[in-house]
């Protein structure tokens, strides 16, 4: 029994230690990769960012004042490959997506509205399954 | 195959990948040469799990988007209304010095903006001291505050600062698992931001009018977002006292519903139309009242 606790200690902290790295590595690569792609425009507060894997998906709704332009930045790391994002009206319409590859979309926007930004990561066939930091980055400017 | 024999393959398992893993590690303290190694590695790791996810992430407006909206439609900057910098000298649990944190994040962000630079910096230095208190006093280093008194003229440089260290106190409180902090601040700050908008309402223009209107959506998002950390008591209190704000939003009128237009004007995506949010006189009464009431709760001492 003693052996089993002293196992499922050392477990837990392994997960506890892979949580925190990971973490960690996610602030560091949002800090050098993404925050520059906002250039001029003044970051929003919230940090959001999480660990992916291919095939994972992540949403982010927040209100985009009038009169007010903005920078969407969805920063990637490049082993998730061709991560595609997209924006989306408070009703559930597409208004654009990154066909391109763009990893930022500038926008103007009349009225205060709540805007939805979708990502998704696509599949991977490798053997071996990566995953990696993926950042959405809000900036602002007048 | 027994318990033990599982948990032994379980952890060697894991000590392999997390050998793995460790080559492809976080370098960033590495600089010339090993720089390029670095960016290519850093945020990717053996994966930890096969099931895939859809992540959700909540954000609200931070105070300096909505300082940035509420002086162009010429509301005048009135230091009487910031909160007293004693706040930051009291003792306190974490989550009062978080409340009281996101209280001085909106009054330096409303200076920055107003281009109050010897106010802007008071508020700093508070942010400064209760940021030591909540364990991330790395996010405002003496360098950053002398890099913003030698550049106090210069309204550009303060907001960055100003923005740079929230977004970094936002980040190290989440990654140290102290969400429900964060979530304190971004709701601390949005009340307080919504406050200094609402105290000269006499002559206010309907440009003014409006976009105090338009803070029922950013109370939804702020809401939404203190709502997914919601098994801390300091967080159901906030959503507590809260309701009676949500409530003094009621007479809000979202106006006709109206699909959004797209253009793209090189490379700009102009998003037109969508509802137009107003409120009348006594509906932004009852929002003003409602809000100083909380705030002045808030930043009372505890």
């Amino acid at each position: 029994m003693k052996a089993e606790m002293k196992y499922t200690i050392l477990l837990l902290a392994s997960f506890a230690f892979f949580a925190a790295e990971a973490s960690s590595q996610c602030r560091a690569f949002t800090k050098r990769n993404c925050l520059p792609i906002l250039e001029d425009y003044t970051q929003n507060d919230n940090y959001n960012a999480a660990v992916l894997i291919p095939g994972d998906a992540a949403e982010l709704d927040m209100a985009f004042y009038g009169g007010v332009n903005y920078r969407v930045v969805v920063c990637s790391h490049p082993v998730l490959g061709a991560v595609e994002f997209g924006l989306y009206d408070s009703q559930g319409n597409s208004i654009w997506r990154n066909t391109d590859g763009s990893d930022h979309v500038d926008l103007s926007i009349e009225n205060t509205q709540q805007l939805s930004i979708r990502i998704s990561v696509p599949q991977s066939d490798a053997a071996l399954i990566h995953e990696g930091c993926v950042s959405i980055m809000l900036g602002s400017k007048d | 195959m027994s318990i033990q024999s599982l948990f032994r393959k379980s952890l060697t398992f894991t000590i392999a990948v997390a050998a793995l893993s460790w080559g492809c590690g976080d370098s960033s303290t590495t600089n010339g040469a090993g720089d390029d190694h670095s960016a290519a590695t850093e945020g990717a790791t053996l994966a930890q799990r096969t099931k895939t996810l859809k992540k959700i992430f909540r954000a609200a407006p931070s105070p300096m988007e909505t300082a940035r909206i509420i002086q162009k439609e010429g509301l005048p900057f009135n230091a009487d209304y910031l909160c007293n910098l004693s706040l930051a000298d009291q003792d306190g649990m974490s989550t009062d010095h978080a409340i009281h944190l996101g209280l001085y994040g909106a009054d330096v962000s409303y200076a920055s903006i107003f281009q109050k630079n010897a106010e802007a910096l008071q508020y700093l230095e508070a942010v400064k001291t209760l940021s030591k208190e909540l364990g991330v006093g790395s996010i405002l280093s003496e360098d950053i505050i002398s890099r913003a008194e030698k550049n106090r003229a210069n309204r550009d440089t303060i907001v960055t600062i100003v923005s740079r260290a929230f977004f970094d106190l936002n980040q190290q409180l989440k990654s140290a698992g102290h969400e429900d902090l964060s979530g304190l601040v971004v709701a601390a700050g949005w009340v307080e931001g919504l406050y200094l908008a609402t105290r000269e309402l006499d002559g206010a223009t309907d440009g003014l009018k409006q976009r105090i209107a338009e803070q029922k959506l950013i109370l939804e998002d702020v809401l939404d977002l203190i709502d997914s950390y919601s098994d801390s008591p300091a967080i159901e209190s906030m959503i507590s006292q809260l309701q009676p704000v949500l409530i003094a939003f009621d007479g809000v009128d979202s106006g006709e519903e109206a699909a959004p237009t797209v253009d793209n004007q090189e490379g700009v995506i102009v998003i037109s139309g969508g509802n137009e949010l107003r409120a009348d006189d006594e509906t932004i009464s009852a929002i003003s009242e409602a809000i100083a009431l909380l705030r002045n709760n808030l930043a009372k001492a505890s």
